[in-house]
This record gives C-alpha cells, structure tokens and sequence, in this order.
C-alpha cells in the first residue's frame, strides 16, 4: 500500500540546510494500523505531511497505492489528497463558521462518492450535534467530529497528527477506540503520528523517529486492543 | 458548503465587509446619479434644441432687410435666415417687469415650443407667453397682458404658453439665476404688428464660416455663435462640471474602496490561515481556495456597486433637477443612465476580483504543510528607522511606533481615510463660504447700488431728472467683440459715468481709479493671455469700427465678465455714449416714465438670485460634508477595528502583564490619534486643491476666489479630530472585554 525508499527532506533555514528526514525507507500494508513514535523535532510530522501530499519530498521515492507522489503536479496532489488520503489533526482543525454537519458535508465539494455524512456522524456518536457549531462542542466531540469529517471521503489512507494530543486520557482513549474500530471495520490503512508510546501497544506495526533517521521499525503479531493499552 | 462558509466569513468580519459595501455604493451611487443627471439634461437639451432648430448663429447691431436676408438665404452654405424684432418692452401695470418681445413672420428657426394653447403661426392674432413667467405672475390662457415700449401701448389675449430654446438660461445683466417673476418673453405676429419695423435680429441654420458670410451682406453685424450663446454655454458648461464633480468622487470612493478591499482580504485571510491550510490538507485544490476567497470580496463589492448604482440613478437626479429647474428651462428634464454606464458596477466586481486575487496569491500559493506550520504568512518584522532615537522614548510612544511602521498599509489606509474626511470637510466649508463670501462681496464692495433702472435715456432733461432722484451715476451695457493675438471673444461692455456705485477692484481690497484705456476682467485676461498694457481691439456690436485700446487694468469682477471703459474715455475715442441704465439709490417708482423704463432691479432681486445660488451650493456642501462624515466613518471604524483585532493578542498580553483597562484605552486612542493628526495636516491641502478643482469647473462667467476664513481650519479640524476621537472611543470600549485566557491560548 505506502512503499517509501530513501526519503530525505530538506529545509533551507537562513542559508542553512537543515536535515528533516534522512533517508527514510519502510513499508506499510492495507488496512495496518500503524504508529510513528519519536520525540518532538524528529521528523514525524514532516514524514506524515509528505505522506498525506501536503508537503514535497527532497530525495527518495514515495509510493501511495502505486502512485509515486514526489512527482505529481499540484493538482494532482489535490486529487489524491481528495480522494486517498483523510486528515485528522491534533487542534482538530475544523472550519469554526460551518456547523458540525457542514463541516462534514463540506466533503461532498471535493469528491463525488462520499459516505452520507449523517450517518458517518451517528457512527461516531454525534448524530445530537450536527447542528452546533464547533465552539459548541467540547475537544473529544471536536476531534471526533474531525474523524468523521476524514472518513466521510471514504479514504484508503488515514493519516492522523497527534490526533489524542490535546486531550485528555479518558477522551483520548475513547478517540483511539475509533479510530481502531474504524480501520478494523472498513480496512483503512491508519497511521498515527505521536510521541506517546503507549498507543504502540495497539499497533500492527511501530515506526520509530530519531533525528531524521528510521530508528526502529517494530512488527506487532499481537497488538493489543485501545482497552487493553495501559495510558 | 464553501459557499456558507463565505456568508459566514462575511457575516463574521462584517465591518469591513460593510466597509467595502458602503464605499462601492457611495461611488455606484455617486456615478449612476451624476451621469443619469447629466446624461438626462444633455438628452432633453439636445433633442429640445433639435426640436426647436436652435439657431447655428445670431447677427445683431443693425437693420436686416427682407430682400438681403433673401441673398444671404441664397449662399451655399446657408440653410435658412430668418429675422425678426425684439423690443425690450414692459408691462404696463408693473413696469418693473420686463418683457422681451419677439415680432416675426416665420417660426422656423429657434422655435416657440406651446405647452398650453395653439402653436404659433402668422395668421394668428394674439400673444404667446413665456410660460414660466405667467406661471409666477398669474397669467393664464386667453387672459389680456398689455405691454408698453417707448410709448407704444399693445394689448393682446394669451393664446399661447410655452417655452423657447434660446431661454434655457436666460438672467438679466448683472445677476446669475433667472428671475420669472421680473423677466420673460413673448412672441407675436409681424402681421398683427401695427408699427412698422425692421428686423433688428437675424437668426441662421448653416455650416462653414457663417462670421464671413454673414459678414459679406451686413457688414456692422456682430455674429454670435450657438456655442457662445448662454442657453448653449451655459447648460454645457453645467454638464462639463457635473462630469468632472462626479469623475473625482468616483475616483476618490474607488481608491478607498480598493485600499479597503486590499486590507480586509490581508486580514481575512491571515486570520483563515490554518483554515486555508485544512482545506488544502482535506484536498480542496488552488483554483477551488482561489474562487472562494475573491468570491467573498467580489460578492459584496458587486452587491454595493449594484444597489449604489440603481439607487443613484432614483434618488440623486430628483436632488440635483431642483437646482437645475431654477437655472434652465428644459422641458421634461428627467433622468437617463449613461450607456454603457452599467459597466461601472461590473467594472468595479472586476476590478475587486482583480485585487482579491492578487492578495490570494501571496496566501494560496504555498504548499498546505507550510500554510499550516506559517511558514508563508510570517510577517517580517525589519528594524525601525533611527533606533536612538525610539529608545529614548516612552513605551506607549514605541509600541505605537513600531505598530505604525510595521502595519503600514493599514497606516498608510488610516491617514487616507482622514485625508479624505478633512479634505470634504474643509472643500465643502471652504466652497460655502468661498460662495457666500462672492455674494457678500458683490454687494457690498463691487455692485453698491440700490437700484438699477434700465430703459431709454435718450431724453438728456429725464435723464438728469432720474440721477439726480436716483442721486445716480448713468451706465452704458452692451455686447462687444474683442480681439486679441488673433483670438476673438463676444464679451461684455460696460462704460462709466463713475465709479461710484460700480467699483473696479484689483483685488478684493484694492480698488482701481480708471481714466484713460481700458479695464478687463480677470476671467477674460487670462482666457487671452492678456496683461496690462497690452494692446486690445475691440468693436461695439452694430459697429464696424475697430478701436485699439490699451488694457489698463484686469480686475476682479464676479459677474459680469468683459471690458469696463470711463465715459470720458470714449468720447475722446469719438463715441457715442448712450446711456442704457441709471444705478443709484432707490426711488420712488412711479416717477418713473413707463414708455421709458424696459426694467428695474433692486439689490433685493439680485440678492433673491444670489440666494437661489447659495441654496444650491448649500446642497452640494451638505453632501460633500454627509460624504466626509461617512468617509470618515467608515474607513477609521473598519481600521480601528482592524488595529484591535490583530493587537488583541498584544493587548491580552498587556493586560496579563498588568496593564489597567484605561491605559490599553490611551494607547489605542493614541495611536489613532497620532494617525489623524498626520492625515489632517496633509488633508488641508488637499482640500485646498479639492476646492479649487471644484471652482475651476464654475462657468467662465463668474470669477470666484478661494475665500476660508481660520474658523473654517478649525471646523475642518475639530469636526475630523471629533469624529477620529468618538470612533477611537468606541472601539476603546472593546479593551474592557479582551478575554486573556482565550487570546493567549488561541495564540500558542
């Protein structure tokens, strides 16, 4: 499904070339549930970014379902990112002057097949909500709702930015739920940026992230299930 | 979605969205009314003057006989003359009402147009009535007038009301606005004439060069051409200023309206950053983001340009028609869109949608993991100009500083705005007082009789009789023909007994003693390039004598626009002085001999005309200050609220430091303050030249001069710096409510 070979980023920093990624290589399968560990500055998120076409890789190969994105025009990135890729990020992001329902709707301007959002939105609970708008709605409604928001495009890829991040355990581990159950039930590749390590328990596979480089990439037989993994 | 979105953005940043709105309607509103206004009176003025076959040219200053008229008919370059009488005649019960009265055969050149009665025709006995001069004095269809001229009495039934071409602008000597009460024409047939007469007038429709060959069968006429006559010059004249009036408002809201556009869009788009980095994320691509941000700009732009542009047409004309029905008789006058001029509110959207776009692109164009991170918006702080001397001040002083420096589109806006405010302000006192002051002026310093009685002062015993009860001065008016550097004007004549009640100003303090050459009017010397002793010819209508004189003087005269001579110094040019009016102190008017007297004016009646006058300018500066306080308004609102939404952070920051409510309060208030200062010493000026662009569109006829007394720099001062200070009050007000827990966190 992701094929990545010698990925490097550079980033040219008041005439001075920083090191992001370096040298990257790794695969990933459909429908694996996998997380990317390593400390702030290690490059999770860069990785992440180029993986969701958001951001351009300097050296290396990327390939999403057989689509090699390093050489894809800017329009084309928009394409894949409409309709490969779900974002879900860890201030959630959402758009504050569209109500819940909106937010998801929104989907429906980008790509043609969408799940119905009202349903996507009975599935992560906040059928009650979609009226409100999301000042009105606490952080783990919020990121749920941004969940919804990235599975209503029926994806294959979910890529998620320290998406517990700015919540607290009991919320966190009920978003995490979610997106467990999400990528079990619709085969969704998932992959989870973050420096908790204990959401590595639940992993099919760990990525771990040190200072540009690949440190680690670990094989779970049996993960845990989000219940099971101690916080 | 996108869609809601946008209305919600909008609903969200209202104030400068309504910014934008309200400076695309007031220059839509301002263009469509102005033209539909001109356009309108150009129309009916044209098609009016087309119906009525205005003349092409005038001949006057002799006898045109039958035969001669026939020859010249006969030219090839000819299309038809025809002449008539004019007798300047009175009415009988009031002789202070004066009476053009016209006695022709055909009626085919500027033509009688009926709005009551039968049309005129030869065959038919009776009077046909200037329309607007029954109105005010009671006559109705089949009434009997009966008018006088040296003697001769003539009583005739009305039987017919209407208007003529050549009395679109008609004001008698001396004054401005047409006064219907005291002055009219009328027309009657040659056939029901009883007094044998010869025409004095002949009109002409032809094209080429009428002057030579009108010349070359009556060789005293002096020829006045259609677009020297006052009907024709003076409506045009209007229609020029109005033009040029409305080219400048236009201009000056659509500057602001673009400098509005550009920062709200700066600033929407800022604040939507990571919003724009989501949807990028989410796979909305370039052309998507770029259609829905110029949308939001574009969509209210062409709303206010839209309704502005209906609205103008509808509301302004109606305003404006009622000044212009005081000054010419057009009839119908009503308003008609420019063609084409529908491409001002789509022009505007365009030219929006242009600017928007330009501003997205510094917003969109990054990639979406940059627009997130801010890479692309970070805003570059460079060092300040003279770092020694900013630290040396307090903290207010520099934080207010650095702020202006480092948002200085935002400045550069603020200080527009209140250059425009106090620029209107002091252009709109500046021309009222500009304008009352000529009045005031004329009056009391140049025009200083009481009374003007014009008629026939041939009789040398009633004359003296009339001067000594008047205890008066005799003046001679005519038409004269100037020349100089072979350029020629048709201008005004006046020669003086004394100066006594007419006085010959150098300038508005400085009066001038006259004996020998002549005097010309400032307007006139600088249309030919004239100085004093240049040498002038010039040539009395109905004569053909050239005389060569030299200019003695240019002098300030607001009205009468010509060549001013002393009567001695005409007789020792051998001419004929012949009296045409005595102007002096008032008189008991029924001593006066009727068959003698064609008109008499008081200073009430030129006051009445002048006051006309002033009313229209009182309306223009009523608008000019209506659109200042708005200007003004809006533009120090929308960035006063700008200035607080994006130094909120900075203020929250403020505040958390200790900072009390009031002294956040003062530097706001101070920085506007600074902003306002700055915009009202660059905005004097400006409206200095504001108003000398606008007295510079003012008819020829009038010389009027820029006259601001100080308090007006302090109206214009004070009003701006009020308007800045309430404004700045109430945006203040916000501080009180600066949540500092939600800014700092919103913040990081």
């Amino acid at each position: 499904m992701i094929h990545v070979s010698n990925l490097c980023k550079y980033y040219l920093s008041g005439g001075k070339q920083t090191v992001a990624l370096d040298h990257v290589s790794f695969d990933i399968k459909e429908g694996e549930f996998v997380v990317i560990l390593g400390p702030s500055g290690a490059g999770k998120s860069t990785l992440l970014n180029i993986l969701g076409g958001i951001d351009g890789l300097s050296e290396g190969e990327v390939l999403v379902d057989q689509q090699a994105i390093g050489q894809l025009s800017e329009n084309a990135l928009s394409f894949y990112r409409a309709n490969l890729i779900g974002f879900i990020f860890q201030f959630y992001n959402l758009i504050p002057t569209l109500t819940v329902y909106e937010n998801i709707a929104l989907m429906k301007d980008i790509k043609k097949d969408i799940l119905d959002p009202m349903y996507v939105l009975e599935r992560v609970g906040l059928k009650m909500h979609a009226k409100k708008f999301p000042n009105q709605l606490s952080g783990g409604e919020q990121q749920r709702v941004s969940i919804a928001r990235a599975v209503t495009k029926n994806p294959k890829v979910l890529l998620c930015d320290e998406p517990t991040g700015a919540l607290d355990s009991e919320t966190g581990s009920m978003v995490l739920q979610l997106l467990w159950d999400i990528c079990r039930e619709y085969r969704k590749t998932t992959i989870i940026v973050t420096h908790n390590a204990s959401i590595a328990q639940a992993a099919d596979k760990v990525i771990t992230v040190k200072n540009g480089k690949i440190k680690d990439i670990q094989e779970n037989a049996h993960p845990l299930s989000i219940q099971e993994v101690e916080w | 979605m996108l869609y809601k979105k946008m209305l919600r953005d909008i609903k969200v940043n209202k104030i400068p969205f309504i910014a934008i709105f309200l400076m695309m309607f007031m220059a839509n509103f301002i263009f469509s009314g102005i033209t539909s206004e001109y356009y309108g009176l150009q129309s009916k003025f044209n098609h009016y003057i087309e119906e009525t076959k205005l003349a092409d040219s005038w001949a006057y200053g002799q006898l045109f006989e039958e035969d001669k008229i026939q020859e010249l008919s006969n030219e090839s370059n000819i299309e038809t003359a025809e002449g008539r009488i004019l007798i300047p005649a009175t009415l009988t019960d009031h002789p202070e009402k004066s009476i053009d009265l016209y006695i022709k055969q055909g009626d085919t050149l500027s033509k009688f147009k009926v709005v009551e009665g039968i049309a005129y025709q030869k065959e038919n006995d009776g009077i046909w009535l200037d329309a607007q001069f029954a109105q005010a004095n009671g006559y109705r269809l089949h009434d009997t007038i009966t008018l006088e001229y040296q003697g001769i009495k003539l009583e005739k039934e009305i039987v017919g009301l209407g208007y003529h071409p050549e009395y679109i602008y008609h004001a008698d000597d001396g004054q401005m606005v047409p006064d219907h009460q005291n002055s009219g024409f009328a027309l009657i047939s040659k056939i029901y004439f009883p007094y044998p007469m010869a025409y004095n007038q002949l009109l002409i429709l032809g094209k080429g060069d009428l002057q030579t060959t009108v010349q070359n069968h009556f060789s005293q006429a002096t020829l006045l051409m259609q677009k020297d006559h006052p009907a024709y010059l003076m409506v045009n004249e209007e229609i020029n200023q109005h033009k040029e009036i409305g080219i400048l408002f236009v201009c000056a809201f659509l500057f602001i309206a673009a400098l509005v556009t550009m920062t709200t869009l700066h600033r929407l788009l800022s604040s939507q950053r990571i919003q724009i980095g989501v949807l990028k994320s989410l796979g909305f691509n370039k052309r998507q983001l770029f259609i829905h941000y110029i949308t939001h700009s574009t969509c209210v732009c062409l709303a206010g340009s839209l309704l502005g542009f209906f609205l103008g047409s509808l509301a302004l004309p109606p305003l404006l028609f009622n000044f212009m029905n005081e000054m010419y008789t057009i009839p119908d006058l009503k308003a008609q869109p420019l063609p084409y001029g529908w491409c001002l509110p789509l022009g505007c959207a365009w030219g929006c949608a242009v600017i928007s776009f330009l501003i997205c692109r510094k917003y969109l164009c990054g990639n979406a993991a940059d627009i997130l991170n801010g890479k692309t918006s970070k805003k570059k702080y460079k060092a300040l100009p003279f770092p020694m001397f900013w630290q040396h001040l307090s903290f207010s002083t520099q934080w207010n500083g650095r702020d202006i420096f480092r948002n200085q589109l935002r400045s550069m806006m603020s200080i527009l705005g209140v250059i425009g405010c106090v620029a209107l302000l002091y252009g709109a006192f500046g021309l009222y007082t500009s304008m009352n002051h000529l009045t005031i002026w004329n009056m009391n310093t140049v025009q200083t009789y009481e009374t003007k009685v014009t008629g026939d002062f041939s009789d040398e015993k009633y004359t003296q009789q009339i001067k000594a009860l008047m205890d008066g001065d005799t003046i001679m008016e005519s038409g004269v023909e100037i020349l100089y550097d072979q350029k020629s004007r048709s201008v005004t004549f006046t020669a003086l007994e004394s100066q006594q009640y007419l006085h010959l100003m150098k300038n508005e303090q400085e009066e001038i003693s006259l004996s020998d050459g002549l005097a010309i009017s400032k307007n006139i010397a600088d249309d030919l390039n004239l100085n004093i002793g240049d040498p002038l010819q010039w040539k009395l209508n109905g004569s053909d004598q050239w005389i060569t004189s030299t200019v003695k003087a240019i002098i300030r005269t607001p009205l009468n626009q010509g060549i001013t001579i002393k009567k001695e110094e005409m007789e020792r040019l051998d001419l004929d002085y012949q009296p045409t009016s005595i102007i002096g102190q008032t008189l008991d008017e029924s001593l006066l001999e009727a068959k003698n007297t064609t008109s008499i004016q008081n200073k009430e009646d030129l006051q009445n005309g002048l006051d006309t006058m002033m009313q229209a300018s009182i309306m223009m500066c009523s608008i000019f200050v209506a659109a200042a306080v708005l200007l003004g308004s809006v533009i120090l609102y929308n960035l006063g609220t700008l200035s607080y939404n994006e130094r909120y952070y900075e203020m929250a920051t403020l505040k958390v430091l200790g900072f009390s409510n009031m002294r956040i309060r003062k530097l706001m208030i101070q920085q506007n303050l600074w902003l306002s200062i700055i915009g009202i010493i660059l905005g004097l000026p400006a409206g200095y030249s504001f108003i000398l662009v606008l007295l510079s569109t003012v008819q020829a006829t009038i010389d009027i001069t820029v006259y601001i007394p100080m308090y007006i720099y302090l109206f214009s001062i004070l009003g701006t710096l009020l308007l800045s200070w309430g404004i700045n009050r109430l945006l203040s007000r916000n501080v009180y409510h600066i949540d500092m827990v939600a800014a700092l966190k919103a913040n990081e």
